[in-house]
Formats: structure tokens, C-alpha cells, sequence
């Protein structure tokens, strides 16, 4: 079905009256505030938003050099406590065995460890009794 | 009208110079090209606020979301047109925004709202103002796609085409629109009208 024409007669004074209407709409005379507000927030929305780089140019070299030193201080004190512990280790050692050794010395040696020490006791006279015979 | 005029050359050259900068994203020539404008969108905004700060805010939302779509301004259509379409639906947004966190009126208040509407003002400026009052508040009761075709043909003053570019729809379905809009109107202000005799017998 065709669609008789928007501005047909039975409309005509009804669209005079929306014309009559448009004319009355105020023209406000320009507002320099809002023109400035409009601005500010169109500058504020042009300017370059910060980046995750930008926003880390700086803190991020530190972060890392400090990242990277103290690195390099743990890994050195790992190192030497390393050494420390085996030379600990081996003086630990070493000290058992000279006190294992002194303490050798420092003792009587028992009578049949010592192959002379029969010739050190007195000489004894036989004696007469009988050894009885098995 | 003025906007069947604009179909052939909806913009001048020093507009189109600035238009072309602008959406190179040239906010200096954006911004002079809304400095044209906002008189005419402030004038708009105030019809469908009816507060001065409201309006003023609309504008502010309108231009800074033209700004945010100006590249897909074309030019088919007027720079006002486009706005204005801009303008509507800030404006529906916003009436949203209010619907979904303000309770819905009472019928006291509704009855209230058409007392001061159709009330008697002596002057005779007084008529042509109740005259408005009532046009406005009846386009607004309008279906939104009829609505926005109305205020588009008679207030933003585009034609069938810009109507049909910025809307995208086709001329067909603009006449259409325009047609059963205007037929509801008709409707809406001859039902409305026995009540105004009805308040107001003397006039």
C-alpha cells in the first residue's frame, strides 16, 4: 500500500504549528564557559594516554639494576659461604685428627702392643715350684 | 525549507576545510566548528531539559562524543543534523540513566504535570508559549523512532535525505515515519484538546 505524502492537507496545520514551534526555540547567545569547559575536556581527551612504558621509563631501569645487583651480591655470598662451609669442614677434620693423634701419644701403650716392653721389666729369678704338669 | 537545499551542498567550503582538519584529529578546528554550533544545539538542549545547567551539560556530552565519532561524519548530511542526532540520543541516555534510578511517577504528579501544561497564561505571548508547551509535550509522548523523525524534519530542519543518512534508513522508510508520526500527532492533540476546553471553557 503507498504511504500518502508526510505533509498531506489533513497534516498541513498541525506541520504549521511545528514550524511556528521550531521558530520560537530559543538561540541562547554563545557561552564562552561552556565553549572553554567543552575544551578543557577535549584536550584532556587528546592528550596521549600514559602507556604501561611510559609510565615505567624510569622505576623499571631501577627495578632491574637493582634487581641485577642484588643478584650479584646473593650469588657471591652464596659462593664464599660455600668455601666457608668446606673449610670449616676441613679444619673441623683436620683438628679430630690431631686430637686423635695426641691423644695416642699422650697414653701408655698397652704391654702387648710393645713389642720391647718385655725387655724393659726386671729380669725375674725361675721359679723352683714345679709347674704342674697337665 | 533549508534542508532540502542542503542535500546538494550541505556544507560551505571554509566548513568543509575545517571539517577535513578535524578529522585528522585537529581539536583547534573541531573546536571552532562546535563554537559555530553550540548556540543552536544549547537553544535544542534546553527544549528537551528545560534547565539551563541540564542543557549546558547535553551540549558538553554531545560534543565531546562528536568528537569521539567524528571520523565517521561524511558529510551527506549538515554538521548541525548530525549533531542533532548526536543531541537525541545523549538525551534518551540521560532520561534513561533517570528512569532506572528515580521511581516512576505518581498519577497525582502525571495529573499535576498536565494541569501545568495546559494552564492559562493571560498574554499573548503566554498563548504561543502554551502553544509550544503543548506541541513539545505531545511530540514527546510520540513512539521514539516517530519522535525523532519529527524533531529532525522540523527542528534540526533536515531534509528526507539527511534524515535518512543519519538515521540510516531509507527515504521510503523516512516518509513512512514522517507520515504515521504526523497522523499520531493528529490524533494525540485532538484528544488532548476537548480536555483543554474542558479545564478551560473561556479560552
Amino acid at each position: 500500500m503507498p504511504v500518502p505524502p508526510p505533509e498531506s492537507p489533513e497534516h498541513a496545520a498541525l506541520i504549521a504549528a511545528l514550524r511556528r514551534d521550531a521558530a520560537r526555540v530559543p538561540q541562547p547567545e554563545f557561552d564562552p564557559h561552556l565553549h572553554g569547559a567543552v575544551c578543557q575536556r577535549l584536550a584532556a581527551l587528546t592528550e596521549t594516554p600514559p602507556t604501561w612504558w611510559s609510565t615505567w621509563r624510569w622505576p623499571a631501569p631501577v627495578a632491574l639494576t637493582l634487581l641485577l645487583a642484588s643478584l650479584a651480591i646473593w650469588s657471591s655470598r652464596a659462593q664464599q659461604g660455600g668455601a666457608a662451609e668446606e673449610l670449616a669442614y676441613v679444619l673441623a677434620e683436620s683438628r679430630q685428627a690431631v686430637t686423635k693423634m695426641s691423644a695416642r701419644s699422650s697414653a701408655a701403650l698397652s704391654a702387648w702392643e710393645s713389642p720391647t716392653a718385655s725387655l724393659l721389666s726386671p729380669p725375674r729369678q725361675p721359679s723352683l715350684q714345679p709347674t704342674p704338669q697337665l | 525549507m533549508n534542508g532540502e537545499m542542503a542535500v546538494t551542498s550541505p556544507l560551505t567550503d571554509a566548513d568543509a576545510v575545517l571539517i577535513a582538519r578535524a578529522r585528522g584529529g585537529d581539536v583547534e578546528a573541531f573546536s571552532r566548528l562546535m563554537e559555530e554550533q553550540q548556540s543552536r544545539l544549547l537553544g535544542q538542549a534546553l527544549i528537551f531539559c528545560r534547565d539551563a545547567h541540564l542543557a549546558q551539560d547535553l551540549v558538553q556530552e554531545t560534543m565531546l562524543a562528536a568528537w569521539k565519532s567524528f571520523s565517521r561524519f561524511d558529510g551527506t548530511c549538515r554538521l548541525f543534523t548530525w549533531l542533532y542526532v548526536i543531541l537525541l540520543r545523549q538525551h534518551q541516555r540521560a532520561q534513561g540513566w533517570f528512569a532506572r534510578r528515580l521511581p516512576p511517577p505518581t498519577p497525582e504528579q502525571t495529573a499535576a504535570a498536565v494541569r501545568s501544561a495546559l494552564s492559562f497564561t493571560p498574554a499573548a505571548a503566554g498563548l504561543e508559549r502554551r502553544e509550544s508547551e503543548q506541541l513539545r509535550r505531545l511530540v514527546a509522548q510520540l513512539p521514539e523512532r516517530h519522535r525523532d523523525v519529527i524533531r529532525l524534519r522540523f527542528y534540526a530542519e533536515a531534509s528526507e535525505a539527511e534524515i535518512a543518512a543519519t538515521l540510516g534508513i531509507s527515504p521510503g522508510t523516512v516518509k513512512s515515519r514522517l507520515h504515521y508520526a504526523l497522523e499520531k500527532l493528529r490524533r494525540i492533540k485532538e484528544k488532548v484538546n476537548p480536555l483543554r476546553e474542558a479545564l478551560h471553557p473561556s479560552h
